[in-house]
């Protein structure tokens, strides 16, 4: 199982599941293999963990689950909630911040304002 | 040869982790490692390579086993086994026992005065099955609900015996009795009904002989819960969860 700089990682697959999902219905396998392919492989999730994430989403209310049999394989699809959307655009909101608010340490910048 | 992902089942089974949230995992896993196994055979791996492959992507047991620890609620048996296998099952027995007393005096009342003539026949068949099923199989369904809850989430608990043994005892002090007294000299016999069973000995009712009738068939039934125990142990422990 890979992992990717696990000490900046906290808070970072919730992201992006939240965002994928924002798009449409998706299940682990496919959203493993999305966050791999629009990172670059830079961010890749622990293959058999990320139902971890998804099922602690789920219990708050952020996803929905439903199985669905395509192509003769059952499947169990996970779709965004409005809470979830409403949790999305604060962690976005957060994470926008915080980039900036480093990017700027990183490029010798002046002060930024508070997260 | 052993599904995937078998022991991870049984380390949160018994670490316990609600049987359904386990349950949904590992299939979700199973399913993750068959795509995995597909896409590596499309790369050109043989069947071999791409399954090891496709398993080592998934991540060990132990990671696995470790990430839902984190995150996934205990089940009530795990967290309160003493609410789950001491409380509630005798709390349910009072509670059917009570309703089922309740209906059957209430219906049984009216029509049982000696100046009627006692229960009328056609009453005799409904009185005969409500107080066989308390006497006989309420407490052995309440005892296999705790032991099905036990094996199924792997729950090895002090507070199960228990259950099970107040069970054994109050599902045989409590019920819907029919005591018929059979008619000797002196004692014209009868029928009555109580909550408690009564056993008649020379025309009287003897406390010892009920306690000895009470105490030997709770002890029956423990007996039993005990052998069909250890008898479905080990095959809960091999089954799906």
């Amino acid at each position: 199982m890979r992992s990717t700089n696990p000490n900046f990682m906290a808070g970072v697959p919730e992201l992006m599941i939240l965002r994928l999902l924002q798009d449409r219905p998706m299940y682990g396998y496919e959203i493993v293999e999305a966050i791999r392919a629009q990172t670059g492989d830079v961010v890749s999730l622990g293959e058999g963990v990320i139902y971890t994430v998804l099922h602690t989403l789920e219990r708050e209310g952020a996803l929905k689950s439903h199985r669905r049999t395509v192509e003769r394989r059952s499947r169990v699809y996970y779709t965004l909630t409005a809470a979830g959307k409403k949790r999305y655009g604060d962690l976005a909101q957060s994470w926008t911040a915080l980039a900036e608010a480093i990017q700027s340490v990183i490029k010798g910048g002046s002060r930024v304002p508070a997260i | 040869m052993s599904q995937p992902f078998e022991k991870v089942r049984e380390d949160l089974l018994r670490a316990g982790i609600a049987p359904r949230h386990v349950r949904r995992y590992v299939i979700e896993l199973r399913e993750h490692l068959a795509d995995l196994t597909e896409r590596e055979r499309k790369a050109g791996l043989d069947a071999a390579a791409a399954s090891q492959r496709a398993r080592e992507l998934v991540g060990t047991d132990s990671q696995l086993t470790q990430a839902m620890l984190q995150k996934a609620p205990r089940a009530l048996a795990a967290r309160a086994p003493w609410a789950v296998f001491g409380l509630l099952p005798l709390v349910a027995l009072i509670a059917v026992v009570a309703a089922i007393d309740y209906s059957m005096f209430r219906l049984l009342t009216p029509v049982n005065v000696p100046a009627q003539g006692g229960v009328p026949a056609t009453y005799l068949g409904v009185i005969a099955a409500v107080s066989f099923i308390t006497s006989y199989l309420l407490g052995p369904a309440i005892a296999a609900g705790c032991l099905f809850i036990s094996l199924r989430q792997r729950v090895a608990s002090l507070w199960l015996w228990i259950g099970v043994a107040v069970v054994a005892l109050a599902s045989n002090l409590f019920g819907f009795h029919m005591n018929v007294q059979a008619p000797i000299a002196g004692h014209p016999g009868g029928t009555s009904f109580s909550a408690l069973p009564v056993v008649y000995v020379d025309g009287h009712v003897s406390a010892a002989a009920t306690l000895a009738m009470v105490a030997l068939r709770a002890v029956i039934l423990f007996v039993i819960a005990a052998v069909a125990y250890r008898a479905l142990r080990a095959r809960f422990t091999s089954s799906a969860a």
